[in-house]
């Protein structure tokens, strides 16, 4: 068969545009969709690669805050941190003046790793008793913590205040790698 | 154009060759080494073996060489082609090769002298050997460790740098033991070219000489008006008599057929038949004058390409789009690894960031029993701040929990105060949420008929 010169253009056009086609559908579309996966896949993990290596860097410092913390009366059973959270109302109420009605322990046992211990208790006494107590509620080096408070006047015209106050402590159920080692861990790690 | 120091000339005639080596230097041109040799027979092998041994023989150092063949080896013909139809010789040509020769065009190699002007047209002189002629005797010295720079006819190759005058109607005979090569030439034209079978005997020399002018007599035919001007006459020997003898018979003046302007120096070439023919044919090769070349025909079709223009540009292009494309593949390859490298990393990191997670997780939910505590005092100093001094709204109860909203609920004298207490509340930054709960009247006393409740988020940090 012989082709006019015509002829040959438009097989060779067809020839040039179907091995286009070809290309595009075979190699260059699938080789545009892997390297969009890729560079999309290597900037998440790049990103998840720097948050990981800036939590590492931060575990030391971290590591020092749970020893300093744990140093400060964290405690490691619910029994101690219970006595430990009565003790300190029952001497921050006589600090600041405050009269003691009743006292109630709570356990919820929530929490894995730590888990809270609640006492709810109510007092009486002037404005300045209950900001004393409020204040060494807020500044003490215990761990504890205001969840609740209500404060009402008994009588009108008098300084002569309610204080109902939940308060919270917390201790340690379970220290899964101890701090210390971790620390250490760290240091060595560290060039 | 050959512009080394020695060449060859190889005159090949029937049963032998003449080898002529040629020395330039200084101006100089030394015929150094010649040599006859009888065409060996046999395959083409065994011939290139004997002229390879003969070379040796004679000590021949030359390897470039320009080949020769004798009358007897070339039919020539004149064409005359239209005007203005220069452009077009070679089709032309090749068409009335074809047309002449028929089938056995395919046993012969063709080539052109010329073109010549003349009145009537454009004039060429086809000339054509037997290719297997051409080839037995290429392939035989390129055997021998020659390099056969041009195959040519050495009758045209002479008469190419004779100087005869422009007008001048010239009959250029060359002489052979053999045979006489005849070619006319009409000015630069060479009108026709012609072997002559007659051998000049001494013994019976008139009777030869006679058959020889009677040829001569034909051949001048081919001049248009018949009449030649002057007989040049190629002979080895310097016979002064048998120039005169044909002058007398032709009736024309006879010329010794010189090459001008060319001195030999003859050191070994004394005895050698056709030596000074030969060592011409490389002087003209070394010229690059020749008259025409059977290796390198103009009338040979061009060598088919192999590789053609758009092949080229679809192998360039398809090159180029192949590397692009590995190109890409290895920079896809290169992320692949930084990938996995990556993921490596990442795996081995896994036990220590699960233990540092868990651990940031411990001291920050620790935190909210230390430095990040419910601000309790600082939210009832900024409700302090917010109550008029005046005392006309003051607070009964306060609930404050440790997600910072609350709820007041106090007394006031009127409505107004209460208004203007919630305003001033909104209006700071300290509180947020603010959403009254109730406001009625019914108090009880001179102070406080209305109550009020109202409930509100505490904003850390914020100012009234």
């Amino acid at each position: 068969m012989i082709f006019s010169k015509r002829e040959r253009y438009i097989f060779m056009a067809t020839i040039v545009v179907v091995a286009i086609l070809l290309l595009d559908r075979f190699v260059v579309t699938p080789l545009f969709e892997q390297s969009g996966a890729a560079q999309q896949q290597l900037a998440s993990l790049s990103h998840t690669l720097e948050s990981e290596q800036l939590l590492l860097q931060r575990q030391h410092q971290m590591s020092q805050k749970w020893d300093a913390m744990r140093a400060s009366g964290l405690e490691m059973d619910a029994a101690t941190a219970e006595s430990q959270l009565l003790h300190i109302y029952r001497q921050w109420s006589s600090e600041a003046g405050l009269t003691l009605i009743s006292l109630k322990p709570v356990r919820p046992n929530e929490g894995k790793y730590l888990r809270e211990v609640i006492l709810q208790a109510s007092s009486t006494g002037s404005m300045k008793a209950v900001s004393r107590f409020l204040w060494l509620a807020e500044t003490a080096k215990t761990p504890v913590r205001i969840k609740q408070l209500q404060l009402g006047s008994r009588k009108d015209g008098a300084d002569d205040l309610s204080l109902t106050v939940t308060l919270s402590t917390l201790y340690v159920a379970q220290e899964t790698t101890p701090a210390k080692e971790l620390a250490m861990k760290t240091k060595t790690q560290e060039p | 154009m050959m512009k080394f120091g020695r060449n060859m000339g190889v005159l090949v005639r029937e049963g032998s060759i003449t080898l002529v080596e040629v020395h330039y230097s200084g101006g100089k041109t030394k015929v150094r080494r010649a040599a006859e040799l009888a065409f060996p027979t046999g395959d083409a092998a065994q011939s290139a073996q004997a002229i390879r041994q003969f070379l040796q023989e004679y000590k021949f150092s030359a390897r470039r060489c320009v080949v020769a063949l004798e009358g007897r080896f070339l039919v020539a013909m004149e064409k005359l082609l239209p005007p203005d139809a220069v452009d077009e010789v070679v089709n032309i040509l090749n068409l009335a090769a074809e047309r002449e020769f028929g089938t056995d065009r395919e046993h012969l190699t063709f080539d052109y002298l010329g073109p010549w002007t003349t009145a009537k047209g454009t004039a060429v002189q086809l000339v054509a050997v037997s290719s297997p002629v051409l080839e037995q005797i290429v392939t035989a010295l390129r055997g021998a460790g020659l390099q056969v720079t041009a195959v040519t006819s050495i009758g045209p190759a002479l008469s190419g740098i004779t100087l005869t005058s422009p007008e001048e109607k010239a009959v250029l005979l060359r002489i052979t033991d053999n045979g006489s090569e005849i070619i006319l030439k009409d000015g630069e034209r060479i009108v026709l070219v012609r072997w002559l079978p007659v051998i000049i005997n001494e013994e019976e020399i008139s009777t030869s000489l006679n058959l020889l002018c009677g040829e001569i007599r034909r051949a001048c035919t081919a001049f248009p008006d018949g009449d030649a001007q002057s007989v040049w006459i190629w002979e080895k020997d310097g016979n002064e008599n048998l120039l005169h003898e044909i002058s007398s018979r032709l009736a024309l003046p006879v010329k010794r057929w010189e090459i001008p302007n060319v001195n030999f120096v003859q050191d070994s070439a004394s005895g050698i038949s056709d030596s000074r023919t030969a060592a011409v044919l490389a002087w003209t090769a070394r010229r690059g004058t020749l008259s025409n070349d059977f290796l390198h025909s103009r009338l040979a079709a061009p060598p088919k390409q192999f590789i053609t223009r758009p092949m080229l540009w679809t192998v360039a292009a398809a090159v180029v789009v192949f590397a692009v494309l590995i190109f890409w593949r290895a920079g896809l390859y290169k992320n692949h690894s930084r990938i996995l490298a990556m993921q490596n990393q990442l795996e081995i990191m896994k036990p220590a960031v699960q233990t540092a997670k868990e651990l940031v997780a411990r001291v920050e939910m620790a935190r909210g029993w230390y430095d990040r505590r419910p601000p309790t005092l600082e939210c009832l100093r900024e409700l302090t701040l917010a109550f008029p001094e005046n005392g006309l709204v003051w607070l009964t109860s306060l609930t404050f929990g440790e997600d910072l909203l609350g709820v007041c609920a106090g007394r006031a004298d009127d409505e107004q105060s209460i208004l203007e207490l919630l305003d001033k509340l909104r209006a700071g930054k300290a509180f947020s949420q603010i959403k009254p709960q109730y406001l009625r009247q019914g108090g009880t006393g001179s102070s406080g008929s209305v109550s009020f409740a109202f409930s509100f988020r505490f904003e850390p940090g914020g100012e009234q």
